[in-house]
């Protein structure tokens, strides 16, 4: 139940082309008519089909939180992992790079990195992946700790079990639950960060995205509040579907 | 205790340079020639030139770092690529604006978060608890350029009731209190959206902190001596949630900074959020690095505060 609304988000991203009515690129009525029969939610100023836009987005926005997703999950695990299951100098070091990641303005470095290297998909997720691994960081090393004085991994220690094995066979299926929704929640978060800069203007010119539309009905507010309200209801739709996920795996611990 | 907040205060710098030092490095490896987007490719090479020995953009990275970094600290931020004005009076008159903006949201989604947390903790469980926490998770999935453009559709094109956009109105003259109550009045909207999202963050927390504790011997004993549940929430319970809630208004204070980036955008407030889409559109480094140094200052300076505050609440802190 859950899942469903993710599931219908990446449904939507992956079969966008086939859904969507028309061409999001594509001129095919007057600009800035309101939602109707042939365009159920009405059309931009040059006459672009913002239903099919919006599905467009769909398959926009997946693809950055997925990107950013495998990043967060590479960096995170690895430095979670090796700092709560090793301790000592190296956690301490880990830790203290993790702090300085946490205390970096993500956003404010965004914008910079984004403006200065011209916007594209890749960079987005490379600067959202590196700047927003921090916190799932702590909360790997937090579980790690927790379970690594369980008495099974003890056993299976005793039993021969090297540290590579010992990690990946006893701690990492037992650390997942906790960490999975952590990492939902995160991810509903980067989804808003990147709408916001999509919207001041950042986003890959040649892919539709749901903050770049919200971004471009600025302007136009006082004639066409359509523009305004689907995107960002779309946005909010899909940030819920992931928060209410990352709710059902915690309460299911 | 003075040592420590000594320490502290000493810790801030560090974190500060750490932040200048990740924007410049990545304004210098970055592709382009500042000079060339500042002139827009009309410019020649003599021109070129000029600019490059004027701003001293063909030092090797490690001097201009340094170069930079002794002025700042003696109090030279450099001048604008694109007017020549210096950065600190490029700067200051917007200052006012966004502290206006981000402290007075931070002030009200306090008063309101605590009061609506005591009320949901209060009536825990029941209707109004189930009722807001619904909202808070609304309010948390909600893109805050979405909230800002729904409520300037619905109060300021529909109703009438607030101004669009701007600061004061268009050719106003009054001064004192008459302008202090214009400005107030284009205020409440891009002040609404940041509020409303803290607010709905700090109720969160001030109520599982109430109801986390209301178990609690000192919260039965005072049962005991017959007071009210609304009365046991408020004199007992609440002051021992506070500590984390403080420690969350001191952390979001970065998160309000962003959102009022696009705040300021949306309803056309004359702050540091524009000043920084503007400066790294037209890549105005120097104007740039000064507003990201003043941000990450104030951000790191909540956070010292906060941790001040907590030795005031929590008596145990001062111990340590």
């Amino acid at each position: 139940m859950a899942a469903s609304g993710v599931l219908t988000w990446l449904i939507l991203a992956v079969f966008a082309p086939w859904l969507a009515p028309q061409d999001p690129f594509l001129v095919v009525g007057e600009g800035l008519v309101g939602p109707s029969w042939r365009h159920p939610l009405g059309t931009d100023l040059i006459g672009r089909d913002l239903f099919s836009g919006v599905l467009h987005g769909a398959r926009t926005s997946a693809t950055i939180v997925l990107g950013v997703a495998v990043i967060v999950i590479a960096i995170a695990f690895t430095v979670g992992l090796v700092s709560g299951y090793l301790g000592g100098i190296v956690d301490d070091i880990m830790m203290r790079i993790a702090e300085v990641f946490q205390v970096v303005p993500r956003f404010f470095l965004a914008i910079v990195a984004i403006a200065y290297f011209g916007s594209g998909v890749d960079r987005l997720i490379i600067i959202l992946g590196l700047t927003s691994w921090s916190g799932l960081a702590r909360v790997v090393r937090a579980e790690t700790l927790s379970v690594r004085e369980s008495a099974f991994v003890e056993a299976a220690r005793l039993f021969g079990s090297g540290t590579f094995r010992t990690i990946f066979r006893e701690i990492l299926p037992n650390i997942t639950p906790t960490t999975s929704a952590y990492l939902t929640l995160l991810l509903s978060r980067v989804l808003l960060l990147e709408a916001s800069l999509a919207f001041i203007g950042l986003s890959d010119p040649s892919s539709i995205s749901w903050g770049y539309l919200a971004g471009s009905s600025q302007a136009y507010l006082r004639s066409a509040w359509w523009i305004a309200v689907f995107p960002g209801l779309a946005i909010l739709l899909a940030a819920l579907s992931l928060t209410s996920l990352g709710d059902a795996i915690g309460r299911r611990e | 205790m003075t040592k420590y907040v000594l320490r502290r205060l000493i810790q801030v710098v560090p974190t500060v340079l750490g932040i200048t030092l990740i924007t410049f490095v990545l304004v210098h490896i970055a592709p382009g020639d500042p000079v060339e987007v500042l002139a827009s490719g009309n410019g020649d090479e003599a021109y070129y030139e000029f600019m490059r020995a004027k701003y001293r953009l063909d030092d090797p990275f490690l001097t201009q770092l340094w170069t930079y970094v002794s002025n700042v600290l003696r109090g030279d931020f450099g001048t604008s690529y694109l007017t020549g004005e210096s950065v600190v009076r490029t700067i200051m008159p917007r200052i006012g604006s966004t502290l206006l903006l981000a402290v007075s949201s931070i002030v009200i989604s306090t008063l309101i978060g605590l009061a609506f947390g005591v009320l949901a903790a209060w009536r825990a469980n029941r209707l109004l608890d189930k009722a807001m926490l619904r909202i808070s998770v609304f309010l948390a999935a909600a893109p805050s350029f979405w909230i800002a453009q729904v409520l300037l559709l619905f109060f300021a094109l529909r109703l009438g009731i607030f101004p669009t956009d701007g600061r004061n109105s268009p050719g106003f003259e009054g001064t004192g209190f008459a302008k202090a109550v214009d400005t107030l009045w284009h205020l409440m909207l891009p002040m609404s959206v940041l509020a409303s999202q803290e607010s709905s963050t700090i109720a969160r927390l001030t109520r599982t902190g109430i109801v986390d504790q209301l178990g609690d011997d000192h919260i039965r004993l005072a049962r005991a001596k017959g007071l009210g549940d609304l009365q046991v929430v408020l004199r007992h319970a609440l002051r021992r949630s506070l500590p984390p809630v403080v420690t969350v208004i001191g952390g979001r204070v970065g998160h309000v900074f962003s959102g009022a980036v696009v705040v300021e955008l949306i309803f056309g407030w004359p702050g540091l959020g524009r000043l920084i889409l503007s400066s790294s559109q037209s890549r105005d480094t120097p104007v740039l690095l000064g507003v990201l140094m003043l941000i990450a200052a104030a951000v790191v300076l909540m956070n010292l505060l906060t941790d001040l505050s907590y030795m005031l609440i929590d008596p145990r802190v001062r111990l340590k």
